[in-house]
């Protein structure tokens, strides 16, 4: 009676707090580096996408309505120099991640996307400049973008993640 | 019939593949070969968990009981895996990136378990540990095998490295789904006719199962 049911329970038990004690250490030990790093990656890819801005404050989304739902992030920068947005598209294979920055009389300064799940050698041309070049200075009016033969949904995917960001851009800067 | 080391380490790779030959972990195995370093980068973080599984449910195996050590197995492996995936998100971001879901999901890649539960819970430590490098060098190098032809034909690379001509001449149908699976059907054609031994499992029975041996049943049937 003792050996068959108290045993199992016991071991098991005891295998989970070994495990959850070693799992916590070792989560003390990376959370640091990779909350760091992630901080770090985001203030590159902010900081390529406005150079001129001197730093950034983050906007809740909620401190406003009509906020399109694909945006995840969003910055002021200190000096006023523009805008920078973050959003999440759904692609063909997943959602694309995009940066923007826009500038005070909203036109997009650059572009770039974070991360996506497009197939391999069809849908990667979001990530070439000779593709997101084309929005620079755009505030409006993305028919004259090149259109991709096969790919479609990854064009309409990424332009419809920059028009939300123009969207947001009209709103935040009320 | 006990084995030598050198027969335990050198089984994993070749009679026993866990890919080519038993066929386990097909899905990592097909989604991440696309390019060779990935391909490495999952076979050492497979390769990781199978060690410290391996090594812990050996230690353990006269403290596990019989009728917990399924949850006993997962808890330990998907322990392990956390910890590596830890690691890997801290220390090799770009990794981490290419992997994606497939390095959590080594906690449930049949490869492991079936180490688990075949041997280390009925071999001593040493026997584990050479058990666990021998299986996960066989998929590593499985999955270099797959990922080289696929990046070689598929992207006109090989470690990154550009290969003249293929760079602009590559069959991108080998970077996809479809590309995998031929691939993997091509390697297994010619690992069956390599193997002489496989010849005779067409008969299929338990003489010529791989599995036999750790199989509570061999010969019962």
């Amino acid at each position: 009676m003792k050996r068959t049911y108290v045993m199992p329970l016991l071991v098991l038990t005891l295998i989970c707090v070994v495990v959850s004690v070693a799992l916590a250490i070792m989560h003390s030990i990376t959370e640091p580096i990779i909350t760091e790093a992630a901080h770090e990656r985001a203030q590159i890819a902010m900081l390529e996408t406005l150079p001129d801005a001197t730093g950034f404050e983050q906007i809740s989304a909620y401190d406003f309505d009509g906020i399109p739902v694909s945006i995840r992030e969003m910055y002021r920068t200190s000096n006023n120099v523009g805008y920078i947005f973050i959003a999440a598209v759904r692609g063909f294979g997943g959602d694309i991640t995009v940066i923007a920055g826009v500038d005070n009389d909203g036109r997009i300064i650059s572009s770039s996307t974070l991360s996506h799940s497009e197939t391999r050698g069809i849908g990667n041309f979001i990530e070439e400049e000779w593709f997101i070049g084309q929005f620079i200075g755009l505030r409006n009016n993305f028919e004259d973008v090149d259109t991709i033969a096969g790919a479609t949904i990854t064009r309409d995917a990424f332009i419809h993640a920059i028009e939300d960001v123009l969207i947001a851009f009209e709103i935040v800067r009320g | 019939m006990k084995l030598s080391k050198k027969d335990i380490f050198t089984r994993g790779i070749i009679k026993e593949n866990p890919v080519l030959v038993l066929l386990l972990g097909l899905c990592p195995a097909l989604a991440v070969s696309t390019q060779a370093e990935n391909a490495i980068g999952l076979g050492l973080a497979t390769t990781f968990v199978l060690l410290g599984s391996n090594v812990v449910i050996s230690i353990l195996r006269g403290i596990i009981p019989g009728r917990t050590r399924i949850p006993c197995y997962i808890v330990l492996i998907a322990s392990f895996t956390v910890l590596a995936k830890m690691a890997i998100e801290a220390y090799a971001h770009p990794l981490y990136q290419a992997l994606g879901i497939f390095l959590p999901l080594i906690a449930v890649n049949c490869i492991i378990f079936a180490r688990a539960e075949m041997f280390a819970s009925k071999n001593k430590v040493i026997d584990s540990v050479v058990d666990a490098l021998g299986t996960g060098a066989g998929f590593t190098l499985a999955l270099l095998a797959i990922a080289s032809v696929r990046e070689i034909l598929g992207s006109g690379s090989w470690f990154g490295m550009s290969i003249p001509w293929l760079e602009h001449n590559h069959a991108m149908i080998f970077t996809l789904a479809p590309g995998g699976f031929i691939v993997l059907a091509c390697l297994l054609a010619v690992v069956n006719k390599v193997s002489k031994e496989r010849k005779v499992a067409r008969e299929f029975n338990c003489a010529t199962c791989p599995a036999a041996e750790a199989c509570g049943r061999a010969g019962e049937c």
